[in-house]
């Protein structure tokens, strides 16, 4: 207010333009304020609603913090909840989960950065429209290659095994991995593979000793986005993993619609956090490196 | 002649990094000025300032005598153009120009007359309604210096305008800057890192390291009396030649192999000890023409580079090299003996610990 | 003599070509071999399955493939006689809608507002962001409790003293899709607005400062020139939210399971339904139609690509 008189008075402007808060400053600040407790509002009553007893929450404040918080609901959703006819609650699904993630998540990153390296430097005849059926298959529904897939499978005998989901993920993981690779790839100087051809480096020598140590940034980014990929999957799970494969999120959905009578939020959101809680610190741990992810996924798709 | 644009002790300063400390610099009306520096030497920081799109630090910014330092760019009286022409991708060259105005409500007809002198200038007539990717790059440049000509300016700002360009419409689009400028006779603050587009358009061209300005002058006096070894070896190509010895008197002792009498030579103020003797390569003449300069010696051809107009040739003086540049009929070959010779009195002697003239 | 050596020189040059071919090839194998996986995958599982998947919709397959017989388009005519299908393509149109426009709009309004030159821009990113990183499945269970009516905000808001409110979209059958449309799109947009806003970082700073210089107020810079620059990035969102919203079973699996009623079911849950019920040749047939929205979107593509090969360059 000062500044903005003196000048009126015939101050010689000088230095810094005063900066005063206008009411657009105010707005903008304002509006990101709301959209962000709206973003956080169901966490927070994800965290709340589990540690609070079911007495507790039928007084209708699901955004009172616990007045006796307690951890016996997540005990509970981890190793008695029901899921169906067993009740051990989601720690046999976490160990499917993690058995999957940890078998398909190298199988198909691996695959896809062969790919993506063929594609950006040994191009044959054919090789781009193989990579424009793959890139196709990206877009297509899953629900358009369930039975074909579930047929496979049967024949080979994998269906509802371990390695079959494994397979799954791998299949459908590919389209997005090999275009992420390839656009790293293609971001490559051409002179690098060249120079390597000159000195007399084949196909793999080159992938093994030049390509590999360089990618290991987009390699992050591809561990990333798949780790999480395949932990929130639900679909893959339900139809291929058979009953004694059913990942985390299948058997998080179970523990919910198994309730019987009232339905018991408390270790519902346990189990829910539970089941988030691996995406979740991928997230939070890799902060800069998932949004690289979604940029890289997202540029050409 | 009045001044048009006064920058009074401007800096700009981000957290603890200084980058323009209390600067000042007058420019008269009409006046065109380059800002002449290698990259990031705080031209363009400079140039951003003086139209306001950069919050200054401290200090105040004059245009056409009216203190503009808190006023928004658009209300500076300036007009800009940029490297990457800036450009409305999707307007037609027409829309591109007149966009400003519009959104400032001129009434049509100005609008249009404005538009129509603009493109009438720059010849873009017969692209007005054609879209920026539809125009080559010297093209897009005109439009884009033609935005800044319709909003009726006092000062034109250039912040690397032709950088973007191949080097044959680099030099077309210099001669028509300079031509505008001859016709408008608007004052042009424009922003390089070529010294050649320096020399040609500048009345005034002011050197930048480091966010100071170096020295202030004609092209002529900034080539031929650089105020310190920064601005001498930064301005001609190949640069000048720089001969260290110890200065005692007038006379230079190179490595005590060689002496080097400095005797027409002009002194501002001599101080004796390391010294530093700057000569052109231009200035040092070779064979039968160089028993007529004061300062004569032997010495044997190392490379000859031909360049077509003329030939450049590298040769050894007491142990430090030493380029010169000689008429392209002169047959120099390398292990040539020959006598060169110079004018110190057309030289430069520098203190080699301040890297001032002296 | 001559004409020996000439006819020699030909056979040898010829041997030299077809030799250098064969190393050309040979230097391409290992690429072939290594990329067999992926050929695999083009066109045994992607290629392969769709036709699949097209030729059983012609059929009356149960489960097994037992005793096919080829009863042409009958699928398709019980297909769309079926209620539940029918409602399903007329929910997906509603949903998609809705999320699509809630994720651009909002995704937008965030991105716009993201790029103020923000403080703590960082956190309110990561805030955005973060439900993205949680399954469908835990966005519906999560939603569920907020939008229950003995529970959730409805429960807090009448708490407060309005005893009349009401909100409960999922209770009801004309509501639930919206309920199931804000879940989803707090899932989404910021998403949406991480696209939107890398292609608001991507338009050339000297753009901005040259329509500081003509004195064109922000939001009309953002309107008339900044938007139009970013047809790429809303492009990309547009897709990736459409691929999406066609195949939506996840949350509706969490949410609704379906209802109330059929109010909430879906293309994807009537396919996996079909196949469940043991009615193949039905649920290949609404999967074959579910193929048509991504047929459109690729004809699109080569639309635009055939428009910009035909100006002679990419704009």
């Amino acid at each position: 207010m000062s500044v903005a008189t003196a000048n009126s008075s015939g101050v010689e402007p000088s230095g810094p333009k005063p900066r005063r808060v206008t009411p657009g400053r105010i707005g903008i600040y304002a509006f990101l304020i709301m959209a962000a407790i709206f973003f956080l509002l169901p966490l927070a009553v994800m965290i709340l609603t589990s540690m609070k007893s079911m007495n507790e929450i039928r007084g209708g404040n699901i955004f009172a913090l616990p007045a006796q918080p307690t951890l016996d609901y997540w005990i509970k959703a981890w190793s008695s909840a029901c899921t169906g006819v067993t009740c051990n609650g989601l720690a046999p699904g976490f160990f499917n989960s993690v058995k999957i993630t940890v078998l398909a998540v190298p199988i198909s990153i691996i695959l896809s950065m062969i790919n993506g390296y063929a594609l950006s430097f040994w191009r044959f005849r054919g090789s781009e429209l193989m990579f424009g059926l793959l890139v196709f298959g990206a877009f297509v529904p899953f629900q358009v290659l369930v039975y074909p897939i579930i047929f496979g499978l049967s024949r080979v005998g994998l269906f509802g095994t371990l390695p079959g989901i494994v397979i799954v993920h791998s299949v459908f993981g590919m389209p997005i991995l090999t275009l992420l690779f390839r656009n790293f790839f293609a971001s490559l100087p051409a002179e690098l593979f060249k120079a390597a051809r000159v000195d007399g480096a084949g196909f793999w020598r080159i992938f093994f000793s030049v390509m590999l140590p360089m990618s290991v940034p987009i390699a992050i980014v591809a561990v990333i986005l798949q780790v999480t990929g395949i932990w929130n999957d639900f679909i893959f799970g339900l139809v291929f993993a058979g009953r004694e494969n059913l990942p985390m999120t299948v058997q998080l959905n179970n523990i919910v619609r198994t309730s019987t009578g009232t339905v018991e939020y408390s270790t519902n959101m346990a189990a829910t956090i539970l089941t988030g809680a691996v995406p979740l610190i991928v997230y939070f741990v890799s902060g800069k490196w998932f949004v690289r992810g979604i940029a890289a996924g997202a540029v050409k798709g | 002649m009045a001044t048009s644009v006064q920058i009074k002790d401007l800096s700009l300063s981000y957290g603890t990094i200084t980058v323009l400390d209390k600067l000042n610099l007058d420019i008269s009306d009409g006046e065109f000025i380059v800002l002449l520096g290698p990259s990031g030497c705080g031209k363009s920081t400079l140039l951003n300032c003086i139209a306001g799109l950069l919050d200054i630090s401290g200090g105040e910014v004059h245009i056409s005598g009216k203190n503009v330092t808190w006023e928004e760019p658009k209300d500076r009286g300036i007009g800009m153009v940029f490297q990457s022409y800036a450009l409305y991708p999707q307007m037609t060259v027409e829309k591109n120009l007149s966009f400003g105005l519009r959104v400032a409500r001129m009434p049509k007809a100005e609008i249009e007359a404005r538009v129509k002198r603009a493109s009438e200038i720059l010849q873009i007539e017969p692209l007005l309604q054609r879209k920026p990717v539809e125009l080559s790059g010297g093209q897009r440049q005109r439009v884009a210096i033609g935005r800044a000509l319709v909003r009726d300016v006092d000062v034109f700002l250039f912040d690397e305008p032709l950088s973007n360009l191949d080097a044959k419409l680099r030099n077309d689009l210099r001669v028509e800057i300079k031509r505008l400028h001859a016709r408008l006779k608007n004052t042009m603050i424009y922003v390089t890192h070529d010294q050649i587009e320096a020399m040609t358009l500048a009345d005034r061209i002011a050197i930048m390291k480091n966010g100071v300005i170096q020295q202030l002058g004609d092209p002529h006096t900034i080539y031929n009396k650089p105020v310190n070894l920064f601005v001498a070896g930064f301005i001609g190509s190949p640069s000048m030649n720089f001969i260290k010895g110890d200065l005692s008197g007038t006379t230079l002792s190179v490595d005590g192999q060689a002496n080097i009498p400095l005797g027409n030579y002009q002194f501002a103020n001599q101080t004796n000890g390391a010294s530093i003797l700057g000569i052109r390569p231009e200035h040092i003449v070779v064979g039968e023409e160089a028993r007529k300069m004061p300062v004569q010696m032997e010495s044997e051809i190392e490379i000859v580079e031909p360049m077509g107009a003329d030939t450049i040739g590298w040769t050894k003086i007491a142990g430090q090299s030493l380029t010169f540049r000689a008429a392209a009929e002169v047959h120099l070959e390398p292990g040539q003996k020959v006598l060169i010779g110079f004018d110190p009195g057309r030289g430069s002697v520098f203190n080699a610990a301040s890297g001032n003239r002296i | 003599m001559t004409t020996i050596t000439a006819s020699e020189r030909a056979l040898s040059e010829g041997q030299l070509k077809s030799r250098a071919n064969r190393r050309r090839l040979l230097s391409k194998l290992p690429a072939i071999i290594g990329t067999i996986p992926m050929m695999i995958v083009a066109i045994g599982v992607f290629v392969i399955g769709i036709g699949f998947t097209i030729v059983l919709s012609f059929t009356n397959v149960k489960f097994f493939l037992i005793n096919i017989d080829f009863v042409g388009l009958k699928q398709y005519d019980i297909l769309w006689s079926t209620a539940r299908w029918v409602e399903s393509v007329k929910h997906i149109w509603f949903y998609g809608f809705g999320h699509i426009a809630l994720c651009l709009v909002g995704g937008f309004l965030l991105a716009v507002f993201m790029d103020q030159r923000i403080k703590a821009e960082d956190a309110f990113r990561t805030i955005f962001l973060y439900p993205f990183a949680l399954s469908a499945v835990i966005t519906g269970l999560v939603w569920q409790l907020m939008l229950d009516p003995i529970w959730g905000l409805q429960a807090y808001v009448r708490s407060l003293g309005f005893s009349d409110f009401t909100f409960a979209p999922l209770a009801d059958g004309n509501t639930a899709l919206l309920g199931m449309i804000v879940a989803s799109s707090w899932n989404g947009v910021g998403v949406t607005m991480a696209i939107l806003l890398a292609g608001l970082r991507g338009v050339d700073e000297e753009i901005w400062k040259a329509a500081r210089i003509d004195g064109i107020p922000t939001w009309r810079t953002y309107i008339s020139i900044v938007i139009p620059m970013m047809r790429g990035a809303v492009a990309t969102a547009l897709v990736l939210l459409v691929v999406n919203v066609v195949r939506t079973f996840d949350i509706v699996i969490a949410m609704t399971g379906g209802g109330p009623g059929i109010s909430t079911q879906m293309p994807a849950t009537y396919v996996i339904d079909s196949i469940n019920s043991r009615n193949v040749g039905q649920g290949m047939a609404a999967a074959t139609i579910m193929l048509l929205p991504i047929a459109m979107l690729i004809l699109i593509q080569f639309f635009f690509r055939w428009r910009a090969s035909l100006k002679g360059r990419t704009t």
